[in-house]
């Protein structure tokens, strides 16, 4: 189990934005031109230049439109799907807890952004050859928590909607959060079980699946693709011998049937 | 016009050549775009569609249509039925170039084709990529040993030949093993993906589905191209066989039909297949493409009618194309206000390629020996009565008469300006032209002054028609104008049917009467214009 998450309080949240922007600055990534779509969520999509975007729905509770907020970037998975699917390992869990990327190993293939049960990940879609295109998507700060920092957006989040921590410690401050306002939660720890349990622990005031959170199961995504990788081997094995041993019964039998019809020609010829 | 026809036809291009070297062309410069710009710059691929028409058609459909390699070659070697082998060596160029293809897509396609060497060095073997990548690279290369014999006899390399035939065994258990292995292993890559690929398509079994719809569509895609080489090149169809290979669909279609709905009952997931577009998607691929092909192969008259057998091949080809997309990507979950259809850039880069292979395909079958002779019989097989029907001379009602006619016949290739036969020879065969053009001339005496020039022989028309009249001597001489390929029907084979039939007899010699009636009248017409 990870070391390291983050607990975001979504009832705190104020959608301030801060912590997109901190983001950006921290890693130095540069804005997009976007347009006036009716909506505040901007830009409209995580992408290779925006790593976390605050995701705003307006929901009708109890007759009221409340206006709710998500804090959408990588959640940084117990068992990332990303890492498991990723041909050349260049993502990976590190015992901290962030899930990071090696980008001189990637060779572009996206399946990473395919298997990805938050659809996380993003391409650079620009970049030529000489550009060097790469997957692009939040590292939990890796360089500033390996050196005792606070990811960026918890850092600068104003209303202490984001808590940075020991993932265990987490999840029992939030379940004792949920406890002591039980009117105001959803009864869970959205990422605590998820997918197998992710480092981006998320508390809400409204169904998680509302707020922008999918359904997902319990177990990882890629639990069925890995177990049967690990019987490739030894099927692989089991059907050469196979496929041997038809080739050799098949020849043999061919051969038999020669010698029968051998017989026969000689039993008319005599 | 007349020029660029001229030089076409020295250099045998025909105009589809010339499109599909067009369509390679354009590849090129949009694969140029995209290496300068990015993958952005010429497709509609985006982060809510990381995966688009390339990994679905290119990938996907192409690695399961090369399928006839393998199983091809499974039959041949493996399940030792020798009667295969006359289709071998086609199915392992498809097969071949079929993989060569999907490396050049994946090219275009990765992010990093600059990296694609990490696949060896750096390894996940929990990835399903990884499986796929090492598969793709091994069988590509054991098919490349598979085709070499083609090589090493075209260019009489005697020591490799050796070498590579010993190891047959070697290449088609290895070949078979890793496109067991492959073809389940695309379905595997979608494991991962529970939540995304339509529950009507998600299950445990994908790679087992992968695996025997491409078992299916092997013999298929080797029906399919078959049928179109043979008129493409003026081959004969080898119906029968064909037929034969073909026996094998319906049983594996069936397996795949019976798990698929043993399958889908025990998951519950029937309610999906009355509910929106995907289910009407659904019971196009079964009823269409499965049932339909799996009833159609099962028909003896199906099996003995080349086109018959094409059609059917080719529903089978175009579930498997159905099935992938309904796997990889339609139906699947994207965010809101995102919609995705491939750029005609993206076609452009799909074109061009499927275009390459065929270039290849058709330089391979010009300048290697593709085409084998049957090595049970060591004879040619005869030609297909299809390619008779090009000749009215040869047109019977009887089905029977054409095929004893096909089966006497061979196909040649005859160089520009070689001579065919020459005047006052013993008529020894007779010609049909296929293709091409031919002159016929008499000689009066030695040198080329001497000639004259009595008409040319067009596409269709038969030559050497003395070798069905008394006393079967030749009173002309024919030479090739242009390159040509011609029908060449044995002339004591053929007298010997007329024997044995005589209203065929009656009808090739009463043919040959009017052919030789219209011969005398251009020689009459070119005797008036002749200066004396």
């Amino acid at each position: 189990m990870s070391k390291y998450g983050m607990l975001i309080d979504e009832t705190r949240c104020t959608g301030c934005r801060g912590c997109q922007v901190a983001c950006k600055q921290w890693n130095d990534l540069p804005g997009e031109q976007t347009r006036n779509r009716g909506t505040y969520t901007n830009p409209p999509a995580l992408s290779a230049k925006t790593w976390n975007l605050i995701q705003y729905t307006e929901v009708e509770t109890n007759g009221r439109a409340g206006f709710y907020f998500l804090k959408h970037a990588c959640m940084h998975c117990e068992k990332p799907a990303c890492a498991s699917v990723c041909p050349v390992g260049a993502l990976y869990k590190t015992t901290e807890g962030p899930v990071v990327y090696d980008d001189t190993k990637c060779i572009g293939c996206r399946y990473c952004m395919t298997a990805c049960p938050f659809s996380i990940p993003t391409f650079e879609w620009g970049k030529g050859l000489l550009d060097q295109a790469l997957i692009r998507k939040c590292n939990f700060c890796i360089d500033r928590v390996s050196n005792g920092l606070t990811p960026a957006c918890a850092k600068t989040c104003p209303s202490k909607a984001i808590t940075f921590g020991e993932r265990d410690k987490l999840i029992a401050q939030g379940e004792a959060q949920i406890r002591k306002y039980p009117d105001k939660y959803v009864n869970r720890v959205y990422g605590k079980d998820e997918v197998g349990g992710t480092s981006i622990l998320y508390l809400s005031a409204i169904p998680f699946d509302q707020l922008g959170l999918p359904r997902v199961g319990t177990t990882p995504v890629t639990a069925l693709s890995e177990q049967v990788m690990e019987y490739t081997l030894p099927f692989a094995g089991a059907w050469a011998a196979t496929l041997a041993g038809l080739a050799i019964l098949f020849r043999l039998r061919n051969r038999g049937a020669q010698h029968a019809a051998d017989d026969v020609h000689k039993e008319k010829s005599a | 016009m007349t020029t660029l026809n001229a030089t076409l036809n020295r250099f045998r291009i025909s105009p589809i050549i010339l499109i599909m070297l067009a369509l390679m062309a354009l590849a090129v410069v949009v694969a140029l775009v995209r290496y300068l710009f990015g993958i952005g710059a010429i497709s509609n691929l985006s982060d809510a569609y990381p995966w688009g028409m390339w990994i679905s058609f290119d990938l996907l459909c192409g690695v399961a249509l090369a399928a006839g390699a393998f199983t091809t070659a499974s039959a041949v070697y493996i399940f030792n039925d020798k009667r295969f082998t006359p289709i071998l060596r086609p199915a392992i160029l498809t097969g071949f170039l079929g993989y060569l293809m999907v490396i050049v897509a994946l090219m275009v396609d990765l992010g990093r084709p600059e990296r694609i060497w990490h696949l060896i060095v750096y390894w996940n073997p929990h990835s399903v990529m990884f499986e796929v990548g090492w598969c793709v690279m091994l069988y590509t290369t054991v098919l490349a040993l598979e085709f070499s014999p083609l090589v090493f006899e075209r260019f009489g390399w005697k020591l490799p030949l050796n070498i590579v035939h010993r190891l047959t065994m070697v290449f088609v258990i290895l070949g078979t093993l890793l496109s067991t292995l492959h073809q389940s292993s695309l379905g595997s890559l979608f494991l991962a993906t529970p939540g995304k690929v339509s529950p009507l398509w998600f299950s445990a079994f994908l790679p087992v589905y992968f695996f025997l719809t491409a078992a299916a569509v092997g013999p298929a895609m080797v029906i399919v191209e078959s049928f179109i080489s043979s008129r493409a090149f003026y081959r004969g169809l080898e119906t029968e066989l064909l037929g034969t290979f073909a026996k094998v669909i319906p049983p594996v279609l069936g397996v795949y039909l019976l798990l698929k709905v043993v399958d889908l009952t025990v998951s519950g997931k029937w309610v999906y297949a009355f509910r929106d577009g995907m289910s009407v998607l659904f019971w196009i691929e079964i009823i269409g493409f499965v049932v339909l092909p799996i009833v159609l192969f099962s028909m003896p008259k199906v099996r003995q009618n080349g086109q018959s057998l094409f059609g059917a091949g080719l529903l089978v080809v175009g579930g498997v194309v159905l099935n992938r997309f309904n796997v990889s990507l339609i139906g699947w979950p994207r965010p809101a206000d995102t919609a995705y259809f491939p750029s005609w850039m993206e076609f452009a880069i799909t074109f061009g390629i499927i275009a390459a292979g065929v270039v290849a395909y058709a330089l391979v079958a010009r300048f290697f020996p593709l085409f084998v002779e049957d090595p049970v019989t060591k004879r040619a097989h005869g030609v297909s009565p299809e390619i008779l029907r090009r000749s009215q001379f040869l047109v019977f009602p009887e089905a029977a008469r054409v095929q004893a006619i096909a089966a006497i016949a061979e196909e040649q290739d005859i160089a520009e300006d070689q001579v065919i036969f020459r005047q006052g020879d013993p008529a020894q065969a007779l010609y049909i032209l296929l293709d091409g053009s031919v002159n016929l001339y008499s000689t009066r005496g030695p040198g080329a002054t001497n000639e004259l020039h009595l008409g040319t022989i067009k596409p269709g028309d038969p030559f050497g028609i003395s070798t069905l009249i008394d006393p079967f001597v030749l009173t002309a001489s024919a030479r090739a104008a242009t390159a040509c390929r011609v029908l060449k029907i044995d002339g004591k084979q053929l007298r010997a049917l007329g024997a044995a039939d005589p209203h065929l007899g009656q009808t090739l010699a009463l043919r040959a009467a009017q052919a030789a009636l219209t011969r005398m009248s251009w020689a009459r017409t070119r005797l008036a214009g002749a200066p004396s």
